[in-house]
């Protein structure tokens, strides 16, 4: 997190009402300003992730979705409109942001996160919202987020039955953790309503301003379930594999 | 007591999401629970009938990896919730 500019007039008339909540403040809107976060994919859970953080006044977003805007993602993807359809994901995402929040710095990839490029998108952020439909990102993000020291929230869901938690390297469980293993039958397309990513989207964004500003109690160490089918939730408690491939050997490391 | 069947499985669960079962420990339950719906069986048991890396297994709010895993006791009231990853975004 590096000090930038101070707040302007406009900001803080933009960030008043957020402002108000005693134990953020001033203090807590110029850290977001100062904060980078990276978030991938950018789609049902991350578009949401993205905007909401974007109108908080986080400073920067990194941000990493491929391909062009299809009709089936309009019921989830709110960056997305339908006049963009077959045009690229990221320029549309870019430019709803924008349309937002014009002071936010974007970078904007149109890639999904691999291994080429998943260290180097890391490297530019201060925290990691990890929103990718597939493992095989998700593993890659929870590596060198661990790798990078950065903090890491895991949002994921499926059908009406949404799974968040906190990932503070060396502190907590890790992805790896919690789930060594993708279940084999995991596919890419799943049943989705826009209202239930997005509801664990802005739990998403939530735990990132807590990370970013200091504000309350995150959830690392603990893992929320919920279904929203008959709104039940449980916090479930997760700790660290001592034998972890990810994070076994790693030291303590916080925010600078 | 109850289990708790996560959404992704409830297909093999005839769409049920609690199932009630009289058991002493969670090696007993998973082994009624699996017995009750066959198709259940391969998605929280591996061939070693260990719980495989994908499912998390839960005594009220405590994994039982910090139990007694498989062996941990149950109590009538207890509530065992399986947690099967997911990724959709």
């Amino acid at each position: 997190m590096n000090r930038l500019e101070p707040l302007t007039p406009e900001e803080r008339d933009i960030y008043r009402w957020q402002m108000w909540v005693s134990d953020f403040g001033e203090v807590g809107q110029q850290k977001l300003k100062d904060s980078s976060v990276m978030i991938s994919r950018v789609g049902g859970v991350g578009s949401v992730v993205a905007y909401e953080l974007a109108a908080a006044g986080v400073g920067k977003l990194v941000l990493a979705h491929a391909g062009n805007v299809q009709p089936s993602d309009l019921n989830r993807q709110l960056l997305m409109t339908h006049d963009w359809i077959g045009k690229p994901r990221i320029e549309s995402i870019r430019r709803r942001l924008l349309e937002l929040n014009p002071r936010l710095e974007i970078i904007a990839v149109g890639e999904n996160v691999c291994e080429a490029n998943a260290a180097e998108l890391i490297s530019q952020c201060d925290l990691v919202v990890d929103c990718a439909p597939l493992f095989a990102e998700r593993y890659l993000m929870n590596e060198q987020a661990v790798a990078f020291q950065k903090p890491l929230i895991e949002c994921a869901m499926y059908e009406m039955e949404a799974h968040i938690t906190t990932v503070l390297p060396g502190e907590s469980a890790c992805l790896r953790c919690i789930f060594p293993q993708a279940p084999p039958t995991w596919t890419r397309e799943f049943p989705v309503f826009g209202a239930v990513s997005g509801t664990v989207a802005c739990m998403g964004a939530v735990e990132a301003i807590k990370v970013l500003s200091g504000i309350g109690e995150t959830l690392s160490g603990r893992l929320l379930r919920m279904d929203l089918r008959d709104m039940s939730f449980q916090s479930l408690r997760v700790s660290r594999r001592v034998d972890c491939e990810i994070c076994g050997s790693c030291s303590s490391g916080k925010l600078n | 007591m109850k289990a708790l069947i996560p959404t992704a499985l409830r297909r093999f669960t005839h769409g049920n999401r609690l199932v009630e079962l009289q058991a002493d420990n969670v090696a007993a339950a998973l082994a009624l629970l699996t017995t009750q719906y066959p198709e259940l069986r391969p998605h929280l048991l591996g061939d070693d009938g260990k719980i495989p890396n994908f499912v998390n297994v839960f005594v009220n709010d405590t994994n039982i990896r910090d139990l007694d895993r498989e062996a941990t006791l149950l109590a009538p009231d207890d509530e065992l919730i399986l947690v099967a990853s997911i990724s959709g975004g």
